[in-house]
């Protein structure tokens, strides 16, 4: 990526994104404003992905910080040649100053490090919920629904076994299999998700 | 040498956080500009987090994955919902493997009235041979006869939804509740010939269910129901029998709740487990419902088991 700085700079703190900056952004993306917005969700799900990998506790606001530095950089008039790996650097300066910020804190007020409280998962989170997802479940096509429960459930075989045969009998290479599963757990999780808001 | 980044070995040990980072680095780069590599890296997360809850993981990788994935509310929520898809992927009954019958399988088949064509080509037969016969034996005794009359059967449904069967009365076989043949003639005098009372009209039908996950409206069992029913009788199939009760609910398609029962028994006949449901017919309008059966557990708790779907309609 090749960085020209033409402008100087504004101060951060001061700096909000206008339309115009994210019109900029989007039209880096792609010239088609619709495929532009589809690449930028793309994006930001990543983001929000790696936010997440990094443990961070407001992965949203992280990924729509990153925008905004992206955005800024842009208007500043910065030469952006890859715009996926220039996300990517700014996503992790901004990682490694929330870390640094929380550390700085944490020495200031003289405290410990923060324990790390793991909350195991227990059946009584799930059971009052079964109903959104045997109802999602039952919203699936029927191929997709057989699908599905034929690659997640427990059976004789080792679950690599059971794959493997199931994905001989739908005549698919096993790995284009384990991504349908995964695209359709995907829209199962956003159909239970949906039933749960109600 | 380019570093092959689809290694999923690698990439669970990204997950897991067990990774430098300057290699943790190239795989969140990659993970940015590559779709396909993106895609794959989603898959492997998903399979770790089945692993973690089938507990294949190994001590170490559990507490890695605990300390990665349940302190952070999003990726723990992640959990949750494969945990939630799981339980109810398992709650679902288990089809046969569908496979392309044989010749000889599709023979014994139809030798067995498992094929519909075969049920209602044979149910025709029947019907045209009772017809025939009764004809035949109302011809060879003459008016004078005075034997009972055809009997309608009570609306009792075959397996596969074939409709109850009505004797045609061009053939000149009274139905029940209609006037005797005009062409028996009381002799004066004498006691009337003793005839059959005509029966009565049927006051309930029956329709045996198998269990399925697909509403199809073409294979859907289908009831008609006349004025006269006032129970429709269910029989439901189960595949097994291993509650001490069930709970069941009949409700439409739309999920208005027709009928239920918290607690009723199953029995077993020649090996083969049912349940026995009578609904006043009076509940059951023209539409498609649907029958949900919960088996409930010594302590009261409930597991979805089966659903079936069947039609009415009202003459």
């Amino acid at each position: 990526m090749a960085l020209k700085e033409t402008q100087p700079r504004n101060k951060k703190k001061d700096w909000q994104l206008t339309q115009e900056g994210f019109d900029q952004l989007l039209s880096i993306l792609d010239q088609d404003r619709e495929r532009a917005a589809e690449k930028y969700e793309r994006l930001r799900s990543r983001l929000l992905k790696l936010f997440e990998w990094r443990g961070s506790p407001t992965p949203d606001e992280h990924a729509d910080e990153t925008f905004n530095r992206v955005a800024r950089k842009i208007v500043e008039g910065v030469e952006i040649r890859d715009i996926n790996h220039f996300v990517g650097g700014v996503a992790r300066r901004l990682f490694f100053e929330v870390i640094e910020q929380r550390e700085r804190e944490q020495k200031a007020l003289n405290l410990l490090p923060e324990p790390v409280a793991v909350m195991e998962i227990n059946d009584e989170e799930v059971d009052p919920r079964l109903n959104c997802f045997r109802a999602c479940l039952h919203e699936l096509p029927p191929e997709q629904r057989s699908l599905i429960v034929d690659y997640y459930r427990e059976g004789e075989r080792s679950r690599i076994e059971q794959r493997k045969l199931l994905a001989k009998t739908l005549q698919v290479p096993l790995n284009a299999l384990r991504i349908r599963a995964h695209r359709l757990r995907a829209q199962l999780d956003a159909c239970i998700k949906g039933c749960l808001d109600k | 040498m380019a570093e092959n980044l689809y290694n999923e070995e690698k990439l669970r040990r990204f997950l897991l956080e067990d990774l430098s980072e300057s290699e943790r680095a190239r795989i969140e780069e990659r993970f940015l500009v590559d779709e396909d590599f993106a895609t794959q890296l989603c898959v492997v997360e998903d399979e770790l987090i089945e692993s973690y809850l089938g507990r294949r993981l190994s001590a170490t990788d559990r507490q890695r994955f605990e300390a990665a994935f349940l302190t952070q509310p999003r990726r723990r929520e992640r959990v949750l919902m494969m945990k939630g898809v799981l339980a109810a992927i398992s709650a679902e009954p288990i089809l046969q493997p569908q496979r392309t019958p044989s010749v000889w399988d599709s023979l014994l088949a139809f030798v067995r009235f498992q094929n519909a064509v075969a049920r209602y080509a044979f149910a025709a037969v029947v019907v045209f041979l009772l017809a025939f016969g009764a004809l035949l034996l109302f011809n060879k005794l003459g008016p004078k006869q005075s034997g009972p009359v055809a009997q309608q059967t009570p609306g009792s449904i075959r397996p596969g939804g074939v409709p109850s069967v009505s004797p045609d009365p061009s053939l000149g076989i009274s139905r029940p509740g209609q006037s005797p043949s005009p062409e028996v003639t009381p002799v004066p005098g004498r006691p009337s010939p003793t005839t059959e009372t005509q029966p009565a009209a049927p006051t309930f039908a029956t329709i045996i269910l198998r269990p399925t996950l697909v509403r199809d409206p073409g294979a859907a069992n289908k009831l008609v129901v006349s004025s006269s029913i006032q129970q429709v009788h269910l029989l439901l199939n189960l595949d097994r029998n291993s509650y001490r009760a069930y709970a069941v609910r009949v409700t439409t398609v739309d999920g208005r709740l027709v009928w239920q029962a918290a607690s009723i028994h199953a029995r077993t006949t020649n090996g083969r487990a049912s349940l026995a449901l009578s609904v006043p017919a009076q509940q059951l309008a023209t539409d498609d419902y649907l029958v949900e059966v919960d088996g409930v557990s010594d302590a009261g708790s409930r597991e979805s088991l089966a659903s079936y779907f069947f039609s009415i309609t009202r003459k």
